[in-house]
């Protein structure tokens, strides 16, 4: 909760503000179980991302919301109505698919302005409505034009905008960012941001790129093998990992496995044979199996012994440059840490071969109990 | 692959080509069909439009002109009601065509299993293979009097009389129509659903439009260049077909072909046969520049 805006933690003292409740979200394709059994609860006006690998199920969750996929088990509730078996087109969601699906055959004007036919609105109400919405999207004098005429950025507006028009109690997004190069796609990221705070609607965003889930979001929730793995705010899932998977998943991180010491419960015998101290972590057992995250960023590389709780020699293995910091591969005894460090002014960086020593403190060795 | 059999003469052919200006060259590979297509098609073309403002003495053509003839045709009570009988069978095989053909090409295009596609797509053809004289008869046999459909009705006690207007009726000539064109119309509008995107009709659906206006909107919207091209097909095919109607029409009224053909046999009336021959011209290139007055075919496909 420490990093996230105001907004967030207003939304979160009006309780009673729950866009959509969730409750042991089933989904089976056959043999195959995509969603194992998921609650969940969003918030009115949050922007909520799922983000998983591919094929954890993700999507269909998303198509479960909008309505598109039955569940095989549990509930769905959206603004306090039971919406579980509610057709597609009686739920106030709206979803903007990843490839789009704008109509080809219809001009920007009727794609954006679809829903508003259908909720049966005159043609002078929608072209009043897609004006408003072409400004809102800075895409004015588009109106008439093809679809084919747009550029991706374009399509990519007026599918958002034409599922907004229908002004949904839950905006769905589906990946729509995956098919932009880079620079659009953070670009259109801001944009979402800026509409969503524009409209103070509720946004559920799928993805597999964490980048956007922590930039974009007021929560995260983290998915794999069909389970909700952890829910949190972007600071709490990157710095609070619940298991090894979310550890890798969101950001870069060096897992260790190893025995906590029973006595002390802040060392860790690693089954590398490094001896870690490590204060961090949610509920240390008093003894047993556990992993240790070390972000790349906590870690000190230097050319002389480094002042920290946790202290080691060993070799640069590798190194590689990446215009804002630098990534060193160090071996210790037989352990690969990565640590990202970022460029020195004057000294040259370290050369693969050469001794270097790596520090830590426990603060930044966090304890993961599965 | 002549390079390796005739190497010599087909690099100097090559070579000369080359030497020739693009824009002849453009002309000379479109030589052969443009003097296919004036041979068979433009000149005998001219040459009933040229009977058909020609004046006929003693069964020779001269070179007066007159346009009696098209008064002929146009005043004449047979070839106007001939046209009307034509252009009605000709519409309600289109309607038929269409309504039976939307259903089959959606489920070719976007419900069938992708291994029996190509045997489906097969069946869907194969009667443009088989005989049509066949077929015709065949389906006088079912539909006659004693035949299997009127025998099978009588025998369930559904009817006490056999079906007379089952063969050698209006009906059976559309029917016989529609069956000989479905493939026509089932091919362009598989060709156009095969391009639809199933997220289109999710997409409707999510934004509000129940299943019977997702099609609506979406499947007849993707399907309409298909509709138009079939339609035009089936449309101009059966409005100039003469041998469904003369077999399965029986002693009905004659359409309009077969009124042209009845001028050339009984009476050896040329330049009548060719004056309504223009008239028919006329009509279908009015029908052709109403459909692309309307949709905008570039735009289309």
């Amino acid at each position: 909760m420490t990093t996230s805006s105001t907004r967030s933690e207003s939304v979160t003292e009006a309780a009673s503000a729950v866009a959509v409740a969730v409750d042991g979200l089933r989904k089976e394709f056959g043999e195959l179980t995509a969603v194992d059994g998921v609650s969940l609860t969003i918030r009115d006006g949050e922007f909520f991302t799922l983000v998983g690998p591919s094929g954890c199920g993700k999507t269909t969750f998303l198509r479960m919301l909008a309505g598109l996929e039955d569940a095989t088990a549990g509930s769905i509730s959206i603004d306090g109505t039971d919406m579980t078996t509610v057709p597609a087109e009686k739920r106030p969601t709206s979803m903007v698919f990843q490839d789009l699906a704008l109509f080809p055959f219809k001009n920007v004007f009727e794609n954006l302005t679809f829903g508003l036919k259908m909720q049966g609105e005159s043609r002078d109400v929608r072209r009043e409505r897609a004006e408003e919405m072409l400004d809102v999207l800075d895409l004015q004098g588009y109106a008439d034009n093809e679809i084919e005429e747009l550029s991706g950025g374009e399509q990519q507006r007026i599918a958002l905008g034409r599922s907004l028009l229908t002004e949904p109690d839950l905006l769905l997004l589906d990946e729509p960012l995956s098919s932009l190069d880079v620079k659009l796609r953070k670009e259109m990221q801001l944009e979402l941001r800026r509409i969503h705070e524009d409209l103070e609607s509720t946004f559920f965003y799928v993805t597999h790129d964490q980048e956007v889930a922590l930039t974009a979001s007021d929560r995260i929730g983290v998915m794999n093998d069909g389970q909700l793995v952890q829910v949190g705010t972007p600071r709490e899932v990157y710095e609070k990992p619940a298991t090894p998977f979310v550890a890798e998943f969101i950001g870069d991180t060096n897992l260790f496995e190893g025995e906590i010491d029973g006595a002390d419960r802040t060392t860790v015998e690693t089954d590398s044979g490094l001896e870690l101290a490590a204060a961090n972590g949610a509920d240390r057992p008093d003894s047993g199996r556990v992993f240790v995250s070390v972000r790349p960023e906590r870690i000190t590389v230097s050319e002389s012994p480094v002042d920290a709780d946790n202290s080691f020699e060993g070799t640069v293995a590798d190194r590689i440059y990446r215009g804002d910091d630098i990534t060193y591969e160090v071996t210790v005894r037989d352990v690969e840490l990565q640590a990202e460090q970022p460029v020195p002014d004057s000294a040259e960086p370290l050369e693969p071969g050469e001794t270097a020593y790596v520090g830590f403190d426990r603060a930044s060795a966090y304890v993961i109990t599965e | 692959m002549s390079v390796e059999t005739e190497p010599g003469e087909t690099t100097g052919v090559a070579q000369r080509l080359r030497a020739v200006p693009e824009r002849t060259r453009g002309a000379l590979v479109a030589l052969p069909p443009v003097a296919y297509l004036a041979v068979f098609f433009a000149i005998p073309l001219l040459t009933i439009l040229s009977f058909s403002v020609r004046v006929q003495q003693n069964l020779q053509m001269t070179n007066a002109l007159t346009l009696d003839h098209y008064a002929t045709v146009l005043t004449s009570e047979t070839f106007r009601g001939a046209l009307f009988y034509s252009v009605r069978i000709a519409v309600i095989t289109t309607a038929i065509t269409l309504v039976v053909g939307l259903p089959v090409s959606y489920y070719l295009a976007l419900k069938a299993d992708d291994r029996f596609r190509n045997v489906l797509l097969f069946l869907v053809i194969a009667p443009l293979w088989i005989n049509f004289f066949v077929r015709s008869y065949a389906m006088i046999q079912l539909g006659s009097p004693q035949g299997f459909i009127n025998g099978f009705l009588t025998s369930v006690g559904l009817i006490g009389e056999p079906l007379r207007w089952l063969v050698y009726s209006q009906p059976a000539v559309i029917f016989g129509l529609a069956s000989l064109y479905l493939p026509l119309m089932v091919l362009p509008l598989y060709a156009m659903l095969r391009q639809l995107d199933e997220a289109w009709l999710e997409a409707a659906q999510d934004l509000g439009a129940g299943p019977l206006r997702t099609h609506r909107e979406v499947t007849l919207s993707a399907a309409l260049p298909g509709m138009i091209l079939g339609g035009l097909f089936v449309f101009l095919l059966s409005l100039g077909n003469q041998a469904v109607p003369r077999i399965l029409g029986g002693a009905m009224n004659p359409t309009y072909s077969e009124t042209i053909l009845l001028q050339l046999e009984g009476s050896v009336a040329w330049p009548t046969a060719a004056a309504a021959s223009g008239v028919m011209m006329a009509f279908v290139v009015l029908v052709l520049v109403g459909v692309f007055n309307v949709f905008d075919m570039e735009e289309l496909f």
